[in-house]
This record gives structure tokens, sequence and C-alpha cells, in this order.
């Protein structure tokens, strides 16, 4: 139905985040399957924004009637770095990617943080796949349940890869 | 005198710049027409970002802390109800908060 993939400067990314949405929304989707790609895409995109000091990012996304795929590499600082430079201190890749799933902004430590949090409960909702590598580090979530490992190469940004069947969602219900 | 309003253009709203440029808007429809009250009108608006409606409710209290008041209104039903569990959410950890610090 829609396979797109494409590297995006920093400056082009809003215009192509748009474009990409506009897309996406005249697919023939399942209820609530709609609202959680966007809801997806506009969150890792405001993670590239905000805090990764990315120069650009490759954007993958391939949704067919069965499947769907997103995956997003940027080629910032890191999400350990990310932290560091907002005084949270994770005291290794493994921690901060614990970090960002759990929710802990690297904004405000009262308040924000729930973009990975919350892509990761959708995905579950899903029954999907989520894999984030950060460093030296890969944390594959599926079922609720988080396998980490060390990975041979140092990942310079963050990559999100989820995979989901596409199916009908209580978005709203799932997301709270 | 008719209610002051605002509509809102964009069909997404999903960052931060998103929440600093209608806040520029506000304040400047705010001080130009010394007004207490301003109703933003978001029926054009299809999506609204989680890191949006947290740092845009943020600002509602802002401006409550100063007397004024900024009034959503036309919002889709489903972000309505997806805005509002997000207050409560915010709600809920600033209430841990304050107990934390005792």
């Amino acid at each position: 139905m829609i396979y797109y993939k494409k590297k995006i400067s920093f400056s082009g990314l809003n215009r192509e985040l748009i474009d990409i949405s506009k897309k996406i929304e005249g697919l023939k989707l399942p209820k609530g399957f709609l609202e959680f790609i966007n809801y997806t895409l506009f969150e890792l995109f405001a993670n590239i924004k905000e805090h990764s000091r990315a120069k650009s990012a490759v954007i993958e996304i391939n949704i067919n009637k069965k499947n769907c795929l997103v995956k997003i590499i940027d080629n910032g600082i890191g999400l350990r770095k990310s932290y560091l430079l907002k005084k949270i201190y994770p005291k290794d890749d493994f921690a901060a990617i614990e970090f960002a799933l759990s929710g802990l902004s690297t904004k405000n430590l009262q308040e924000r943080g729930f973009g990975l949090y919350s892509i990761r409960k959708l995905t579950n909702a899903l029954k999907g796949e989520m894999i984030i590598k950060s460093g030296f580090t890969q944390a594959a979530i599926k079922e609720s349940q988080i396998n980490f490992k060390k990975t041979a190469q140092k990942i310079q940004g963050v990559d999100i890869i989820i995979r989901t069947p596409v199916k009908l969602l209580d978005f709203y219900k799932a997301v709270e | 005198m008719k209610d002051p309003f605002l509509v809102i253009k964009k069909k997404h709203l999903a960052f931060r710049e998103d929440v600093k440029h209608l806040l520029n808007i506000v304040q400047k429809k705010i001080k130009k027409e010394k007004i207490k009250t301003l109703y933003l009108d978001f029926s054009g608006v299809n999506f609204l970002s989680r890191s949006f409606m947290d740092e845009f409710l943020n600002i509602l209290d802002d401006f409550k802390k100063k007397k004024l008041i900024i009034k959503i209104v036309n919002l889709k039903p489903q972000l309505e109800k997806f805005l509002w569990q997000i207050k409560k959410k915010k709600e809920k950890i600033r209430k841990e908060m304050n107990k934390t610090r005792g």
C-alpha cells in the first residue's frame, strides 16, 4: 500500500513529515491504526528535532494490508549523551534506553518524556515489536519484555525499528 | 463586543516550535486587543502530538496564573479526549512530585 524510504536533512523534517502523514491518511486502515502511525511518526520526529542534534535521518515506512514497518535512523548524539547534556546521568547506554522507555524526559524531570514510552505501549497493544539501538546497545521489546544486548558496532545516533500487524486498535485506551 | 476568536490554520500540531508559534500569536492578540479571554478554534486541526499537548497545557497554566483565559473550542472529540487524558496524567505527576517534596 505504501513504501517510502528517504534520507531527510534536519531542515526538511517538518515538510517531509507532513507529506508522509498526508500519504498515510489517504490509506484505508483499520480504526485506530492511522492514529498509531501518525502518533509514532510525529513523536519520533519530535525526538529527532528536539533532542538528537542530528544533521539528517533516514526514514523507511512500509505498510501493506497485513504488516507495518517504521524504521527511523538518525545520526545525532544518541540517547545517553542527550540525557547527559540535560544533567541526567544514565550510567551506560543500557540505562539510557531504559530511561527513555520508562518515560523519563530529557527536558524536565517532572513532565514530558512520554514519546517512546507511549510508542512502546501502543506497539505492545498491537502485539508488535520495537527495537531501539543507541551507543553500543540494542533493546528489543516484544510482549512487554525487553531484551538488551551489546552491539558490535557503535550506533552514532538512535535507530528505531517498529514492526506491527496492521489491525484495529483502541488507540486512546492503549495510549493512556 | 464579540468574543475574540483565533482560528488555528495548521492541520498538524506536533512540535515545540508549533507551541512557541501559537504562543506568539496569542500574546500579540491579547496585547493588541486588550482582552482577558481568547477562544482558540481548533476545528481545522487533525492531529495533536503528545509533546505538543504537554507544552500547550503548560502554557494554558501560565496564562491562568496571569488571569488570562484561553478557551479551546471545536477540538475534534478524540483529540479532546486525548488532551483530557494528558491533563489528568500531568496533574497526577505533579501531585506525586509535591508529595515527594513533602
